[in-house]
């Protein structure tokens, strides 16, 4: 069996199975670490992440895996990842903590600037409203914000 | 699902990767991360903690334009001041654009808590005054200053300084346009042993006198650069600048016609004969 076709059994925290090819995979810093350091896994439980979630991570990884092999234009990988990442809220911020927790540092980069862009150019009340963040300031302490800001606003 | 979706995701994320998200949400632009503090107390503790600390140059430019603002406010200055507090590691600060909140205090506070700080812009700052500028000469770390336009600044700023100890890293010190650096400024200046970029462009009251003071100076910094452009210079003053500053490559001279005062009274048999004792400095005229 070649190194390319090796394959080892993903298992999500719902116990699903995904098979993956190890070389596919091996864009998650943390699995090619077990895979280094246990030769013979056959199973990796990743006890933090869903199967829908793992699904996806897998799409990407097999995705950017296939570039080195057939490389493609930046729009169209751009447009790729874009479509990727047309997903609800909550996926995408599972997408996030996969991302970090499986060590997949360009996954990690492209889903915190989906955020980051989903954030900017917006007024404080705009980005509560999108995230469902609630304003915990007391009277005080927004005052305390609104003056040591002060000097960044108009006079 | 249902419930994560009432759920705020600042809730499901730790704090290094809401700080990441933040960084790029601002791109380093300071005003957009004075704005995402005000979210909540979870953002601002974020700001203030990841990414203010790490914060290495505050340029004020980046906020709009406000050249026209010619307000003062002591609430800003106060409110500048808890900002640049926590910006501890900060190494560059271009404080142009906010001229109108910067004061002696301020500059103070500058001096004890920006340790590590480099480049000090403070151009058009036309609150400081010598006071002020004494201060910030205290940072050991400093190596460019730049005090444009500030009407206040006297001879004395560098004086008080040159008493206690001189800057050692200071390398570039540009006074620009202070029309009230008075006479004996060189004599203060040439006690900055590090200077090696010098410029005192259209500081009207620099004149031949001021270097004349300094003619029989032993010690000298080994300045490279020296811009007398717009100052009360004539051959006099040329004469001294080449004997004493002998590793000079770059000099700029401005031509009489070219400015309002009565400047620039050297004359072309003067910057000959700088040519002739430093061959290889490069004269620019303009």
């Amino acid at each position: 069996m070649n190194n390319n076709s090796k394959t080892v059994k993903l298992v999500s925290s719902d116990n699903e199975i995904f098979e993956v090819e190890t070389s596919i995979i091996s864009l998650s810093e943390t699995i090619k670490n077990v895979l280094e350091d246990t030769e013979d896994t056959e199973s990796i439980p990743l006890p933090n992440v869903e199967g829908r979630i793992l699904a996806k991570v897998v799409e990407y990884c097999r995705y950017h895996s296939l570039l080195k092999t057939i490389p493609q234009s930046e729009e169209d990988i751009e447009r790729w990842d874009r479509e990727f990442l047309n997903v609800d809220q909550p996926t995408l911020f599972h997408l996030i903590l996969a991302a970090n927790y499986l060590d997949i540092k360009s996954l990690l980069d492209l889903t915190c600037k989906r955020v980051a862009d989903m954030i900017k150019g917006k007024k404080p009340e705009e980005i509560r409203k999108e995230f469902n963040i609630v304003n915990d300031f007391t009277p005080e302490e927004e005052e305390e914000v609104r003056r040591e800001n002060a000097w960044c606003e108009d006079p | 699902m249902e419930q994560e979706a009432l759920l705020s995701w600042v809730q499901l994320l730790p704090e290094e990767l809401i700080a990441k998200v933040i960084e790029q949400a601002a791109e380093c632009n300071l005003a957009s991360l004075c704005l995402l503090r005000n979210c909540n107390r979870q953002f601002r503790n974020i700001i203030d903690r990841f990414l203010l600390s790490k914060l290495e140059e505050l340029d004020a430019r980046s906020f709009r334009d406000r050249s026209k603002s010619c307000v003062y406010s002591v609430e800003k200055v106060h409110s500048l001041k808890s900002f640049l507090q926590k910006c501890v590691h900060i190494i560059k600060l271009e404080l142009t654009r906010v001229f109108y909140a910067v004061d002696d205090t301020l500059l103070g506070q500058i001096a004890n808590s920006c340790s590590q700080l480099k480049v000090l812009d403070l151009s058009y700052c036309y609150h400081i005054t010598d006071k002020g500028i004494s201060s910030v000469l205290t940072l050991s770390s400093l190596q460019v200053l730049t005090i444009r336009s500030c009407p206040n600044i006297t001879s004395k700023a560098f004086q008080l300084c040159s008493e206690l100890y001189y800057p050692e890293n200071l390398t570039t010190l540009n006074i620009e346009w202070c029309p009230n650096l008075s006479y004996p400024v060189m004599s203060y200046l040439i006690k900055f042993r590090g200077l090696k970029c010098l410029s005192l462009r259209g500081c009207e009251s620099v004149s031949d006198d001021c270097f004349r003071a300094i003619a029989h100076s032993e010690t000298v910094p080994c300045l490279q650069y020296l811009d007398i452009r717009f100052c009360m210079i004539g051959d006099a003053g040329l004469m001294v600048i080449a004997r004493l500053f002998r590793q000079l490559d770059k000099l700029l001279l401005g031509s009489k016609t070219h400015n309002l005062w009565p400047c620039g009274n050297w004359t072309l048999n003067g910057a000959s004969e700088v040519a002739t004792i430093l061959p290889w400095c490069k004269i620019i005229y303009s």
